[in-house]
């Protein structure tokens, strides 16, 4: 029995391969051609909305693979827009703090002055310039759309595919499931390795009986399934998603139990979990069993819908060998002290299970860049990885 | 790179007292060093002791820590009195720094781990009046 899986697989499985090439991956060259065909190609994921809770309220991010700073705003009219972060005076960046609530936006170097909206309200000195039609100059914007919480921007000059269609079966599976909660953590780490190696790496739970021992030691599977297979592994062609098992047996530690007993349950623990209440896309069968789910978006962007908490994280490209890694965790937003103790105690564990992860990449990466060995290998389990492999391909073959 | 990193706070207020509520007067030693109000403060400090030190604090306030919470509950997040509030973070430190000792590990840290040192941390949206 224990050498059987308990994985119900999905989706379309043709042209995954169990072997694939990884070695021409890392170079400068290749990365240029990710930029263009895949970053600048893709739907990415951004922002939380649930950071822009009110009219005005904007944050500062950037996209490194494309170098390009955004300034992703609640309008008046509470519609979020993003704009790439330059005056169109002489370009230089519009905003520098992180974020806030503002009505305008004015430039440090000439003061041009831009609305919530974008729009270009305000040229100082304006005489002196023959003419600037206001309407013709707001901010440029980006191609955005917000889907569950989450803001989208597409680089291209005209979107190939909208949102929806880009989200496929996805897009009307999760409608409701980050409402309600705030972000309770944002970690940022930058680390020497190939982006495609870290994104793997939160792809596939064949590694958390080996690399979470110090931390979570005992918080999936269990007796009946002690190689932790998924419970559900789906591939589709812009995404990927997996259940995992949550150990009924799991023993909370003496102050996660105590915890426990005075708020909801969240990561490491996994009971009592109410599944009528969750959309149909989280935990998408039903597992009795279920601990979370783990939803690759291709190429860069993975979300972890939980039943009380979820997370965002994203693995950005700086160059072929630096990627910015930026975590985000988030809960049900609450004024109950004790809620934010026990929330405390999840992102915390959270934290540390995240430093097991990065420590294998830059040592994963280091080995397979010497390009001694071509191809890795790729178990059922880690279909996720085939996915992400047969979507980049997919993109960088349209040259 | 370009990116703002920003304090992380819990709360818009750090801890203005030293004093804590009645009934709690035994864990006032601890206030200076511990009731701190942010995650990165609390991350820092973590990896400033060692695991003695650690243990002193962690065995005063697990033996506590369900009747703080109890106490806290009584109020909402924004309406606790400055005493209260410090009995608060010494409870968001604890909740912060137990799992050394929770998880049995040799140190204040675990050998494999990505150094500590290379986190950024950035804001949160928990503040009650954001």
């Amino acid at each position: 029995m224990s050498g059987e899986s308990i994985t119900v697989f999905k989706g379309d499985e043709s042209r995954l391969s169990e072997k694939v090439s990884i070695a021409h991956r890392f170079s400068k060259e290749f990365h240029s051609k990710e930029v263009e065909l895949v970053f600048k190609k893709s739907w990415l994921v951004v922002a939380s909305a649930l950071d822009l809770p009110h009219k005005g309220s904007y944050l500062v991010t950037d996209v490194p693979p494309l170098k390009a700073s955004l300034l992703v705003v609640r309008g008046e009219d509470m519609h979020i827009r993003v704009f790439h972060n330059i005056c169109r005076h002489r370009g230089d960046k519009l905003v520098h703090q992180g974020c806030g609530v503002k009505r305008s936006f004015t430039c440090g170097f000439h003061a041009w002055t831009f609305c919530n909206e974008g729009k270009l309200i305000g040229v100082t000195d304006r005489t002196q310039f023959s003419e600037i039609d206001k309407d013709k100059n707001g901010l440029l914007e980006v191609h955005s759309e917000v889907w569950e919480n989450m803001v989208f921007v597409n680089f291209e000059s005209t979107p190939s595919q909208s949102l929806r269609e880009w989200l496929d079966v996805m897009h009307d599976q999760y409608a409701g499931f980050s409402d309600g909660r705030v972000k309770i953590a944002d970690h940022r780490v930058i680390l020497k390795t190939n982006w495609n190696l870290a994104v793997n790496a939160f792809c596939e739970g064949y590694h958390n009986l080996y690399i979470h021992k110090n931390t979570v030691p005992d918080y999936q599977g269990g007796s009946s399934n002690p190689n932790r297979h998924r419970a559900y592994i789906e591939v589709q062609r812009n995404f990927g998603r997996y259940s995992a098992h949550g150990n009924p047996n799991h023993k909370p530690t003496p102050a996660q139990g105590i915890f426990l007993n005075h708020s909801r349950p969240m990561f490491p623990a996994f009971t009592h979990f109410d599944m009528d209440k969750l959309p149909s896309g989280v935990n998408p069968s039903r597992f009795k069993q279920w601990a979370f789910d783990i939803v690759h978006m291709v190429p860069n962007f993975v979300f972890g819908p939980q039943a009380n908490t979820h997370s965002m994280m994203w693995f950005w490209p700086i160059d072929h060998e630096t990627t910015d890694i930026r975590v985000q965790r988030f809960a049900f937003a609450s004024n109950k002290p004790s809620d934010l103790v026990a929330q405390a105690h999840s992102r915390v564990r959270g934290r540390e299970v995240l430093r097991e992860d990065l420590a294998t990449l830059e040592a994963n990466f280091q080995a397979l860049r010497s390009g001694f060995m071509d191809s890795i290998f790729l178990s059922r389990q880690e279909m996720l990885i085939r996915n992400h492999y047969r979507a980049v391909d997919d993109m960088l073959s349209k040259e | 790179m370009q990116y703002q990193t920003v304090p992380l706070t819990d709360l818009t207020r750090s801890a203005q007292s030293k004093n804590l509520p009645d009934g709690f007067s035994d864990l006032k030693l601890f206030v200076n060093e511990w009731a701190l109000s942010s995650e990165e403060e609390r991350f820092i400090k973590l990896h400033s002791v060692d695991l003695h030190h650690l243990g002193i604090f962690y065995h005063a306030m697990i033996n506590r820590i369900d009747q703080i919470l109890d106490y806290l509950d009584q109020y909402k997040l924004e309406e606790l009195p400055e005493d209260a509030r410090t009995l608060f973070y010494l409870a968001m430190t604890f909740s912060e720094t137990a799992h050394p000792i929770d998880l049995k590990w040799p140190d204040v840290d675990f050998t494999d781990a990505y150094p500590w040192q290379a986190f950024q941390f950035r804001t949160v949206s928990t503040e009650p009046n954001s």
